[in-house]
């Protein structure tokens, strides 16, 4: 169930990816929080996209039991420069192309389709580093 | 200057349930079942008890919310109640609610009963929820062995191991468990597995198989509660006392910062560290006889043995390997089968690890019983290992 409202107040995190830069100890976190994460420093982050950042693969799983059209569903933790990790669903990736390390470029999809609500989620997800070449 | 919990409060009475397919029984059934062994055990008039904890998770899908769904059941004379919710530490939590208020002195005898009736959901894993209006629309739509097998490739990348060498000592945890639940007439499932059937089960989620994972079942269990003074004046002599109760709950620093590398349970090494100094534990390798630690997954348990401090950093795969936390081993882990043979009715879980202690330190524990042991610890990992509420609590025989 998607909360239109919820949306709404954080439609730019969201679609654009924005995190927050602490001011204080210079760490990026997403999602951008009123205290910083590493410091707890208060009001103190800028906005800051992570869209066009280059990740790096920390921990994955290839999940079997979780809902996707297109199984297995494949999410784990991505580490991004200056401190910031978040957990996102990976997407071109087929079962044991993925390995810890790797190195990721993120890319717009669609999340979720709340088909009671016609509306599409869309959230950024981490993609190969490069395009595969057509075969 | 604050003493901690340590010898402050005793248990004198417990009980739990069968764990599994309930389907003869509802909240009601579970809830007087487990809570009539444990008066009976405790030898007292239930007026004597003046307040009560519960403890209970899907509320929606189980009993509903509130003090009502245990102060009805027990037909209670509207004593207090209070109910808590702490994810996975549930049980734990009311335990600690019933512990810390007979510390206080606000009462002489405190009830905690943790509860889950979730069979009727009709699905095999833990129902699904939302995790809140903003998370739904980033987060990953992970399961909890999605979340859980990830602690397996971050373990792998951070200490180099083999990943089969991994996949070996997991199956050796779950067959390890399976052995110790087969004597265990209150577990769910009581059938002994082997290592091969362990790791060439299907895949759940990579590499988490079938027998990596922990069931999910209906059940309760209950602690009745008071002052080491007033079971002295009972009379009880063999008296289990609290040592330590800690909880550690995530402030959002593994899932949103590099700091954590996603190959341990930062909380867990918090609350142990707490816990150990509130019991006096200086080395719990060699002080602690057993454990109850959160198996949701295998692989928990095995990341779970170095966060505890009965493994060294990278060592737990030859230590589980090596059998110490078998049965016979040095530290045995879930001697009564654990999430893994009980399942996971979640607000009762962290009981029914107390329970076991209990019954083990009294010596009353069967054809599991270990020799004379004087000193456990149950742990429990509510949520997910980037964002989670751990507990610890340790309990033994009174000095």
């Amino acid at each position: 169930r998607t909360a239109l409202s919820a949306f709404y107040r954080k439609r730019r995190d969201i679609t654009s990816m924005l995190g927050g830069r602490c001011r204080e100890c210079n760490t990026l976190q997403f999602p951008r929080s009123l205290l910083c994460v590493k410091c707890s420093a208060s009001d103190t982050q800028e906005p800051e996209s992570l869209s066009q950042l280059t990740g790096r693969v920390k921990s994955f799983t290839e999940d079997w039991l979780a809902y996707t059209p297109s199984p297995p569903y494949i999410y784990g933790n991505v580490e991004f420069p200056d401190g910031a990790n978040v957990m996102l669903e990976f997407t071109d990736f087929r079962p044991g192309e993925l390995s810890v390390g790797d190195s990721v470029r993120l890319a717009f999809r669609v999340k979720d389709f709340d088909t009671k609500r016609h509306f599409h989620r869309y959230f950024w997800k981490p993609a190969p580093l490069h395009a595969p070449s057509e075969d | 200057m604050a003493t901690g919990i340590k010898d402050k409060v005793a248990i004198i009475g417990m009980g739990c349930t069968r764990f599994g397919e309930r389907w003869d029984c509802g909240v009601e059934e579970l809830v007087v079942e487990a809570f009539s062994e444990a008066l009976s055990d405790a030898n007292i008039d239930r007026q004597a008890i003046e307040m009560a904890w519960l403890g209970l998770f899907f509320q929606e899908q189980s009993a509903g919310k509130s003090a009502l769904p245990l102060s009805m059941a027990l037909r209670l004379p509207n004593i207090p109640v209070t109910r808590v919710e702490n994810m996975c530490a549930t049980g734990t939590e009311a335990l600690r609610g019933a512990v810390y208020a007979v510390a206080a002195g606000a009462c002489d005898v405190a009830l905690a009963l943790g509860v889950e009736k979730l069979k009727d959901t009709g699905y095999g894993g833990l129902p699904e929820r939302s995790k809140g209006t903003f998370d739904d629309l980033w987060l990953p739509n992970a399961t909890a062995p999605g979340a859980f097998a990830q602690l397996a490739s971050a373990y792998s990348a951070r200490h180099k191991c083999n990943p089969a060498d991994l996949k070996r000592a997991m199956a050796h945890i779950s067959v390890k468990s399976h052995a110790n639940g087969a004597l265990n007439p209150k577990a769910h499932l009581r059938r002994p597995i082997t290592e091969d059937q362990a790791i060439n089960a299907p895949m759940i989620a990579a590499p988490l198989g079938l027998y990596d994972c922990c069931g999910v079942s209906d059940g309760a269990a209950c602690a009745i509660v008071t002052s080491v003074e007033k079971a002295r004046e009972m009379g009880i002599k063999d008296m289990v006392t609290v040592k330590a109760l800690q909880l550690a709950p995530s402030n959002g620093l593994e899932m949103s910062n590099n700091a954590w590398d996603g190959s341990y349970l930062l909380t867990t090494r918090i609350a142990a560290e707490r816990a150990y100094k509130e019991a006096g534990i200086k080395n719990p390798r060699r002080e602690l006889d057993m454990t109850e630690v959160h198996d949701c997954f295998s692989v928990t348990e095995l990341v779970v043995m170095e966060d505890l401090g009965l493994a060294e950093e990278g060592g737990a795969i030859e230590a589980v390997l090596d059998g110490r936390f078998d049965r016979d081993g040095e530290v045995p882990c879930q001697i009564d089968g654990g999430l893994k043979c009980f399942g996971h009715p979640i607000g009762a879980s962290g009981l029914r690890m107390a329970y076991e202690l209990y019954l083990q330190l009294l010596g009353r524990a069967g054809d599991r019983q270990l020799s004379s042991p004087s000193l456990g610890l149950t742990h429990n990992l509510g949520g997910h290992p980037f964002r989670n509420v751990a507990s610890v609590s340790v309990l033994g025989l009174h000095a």
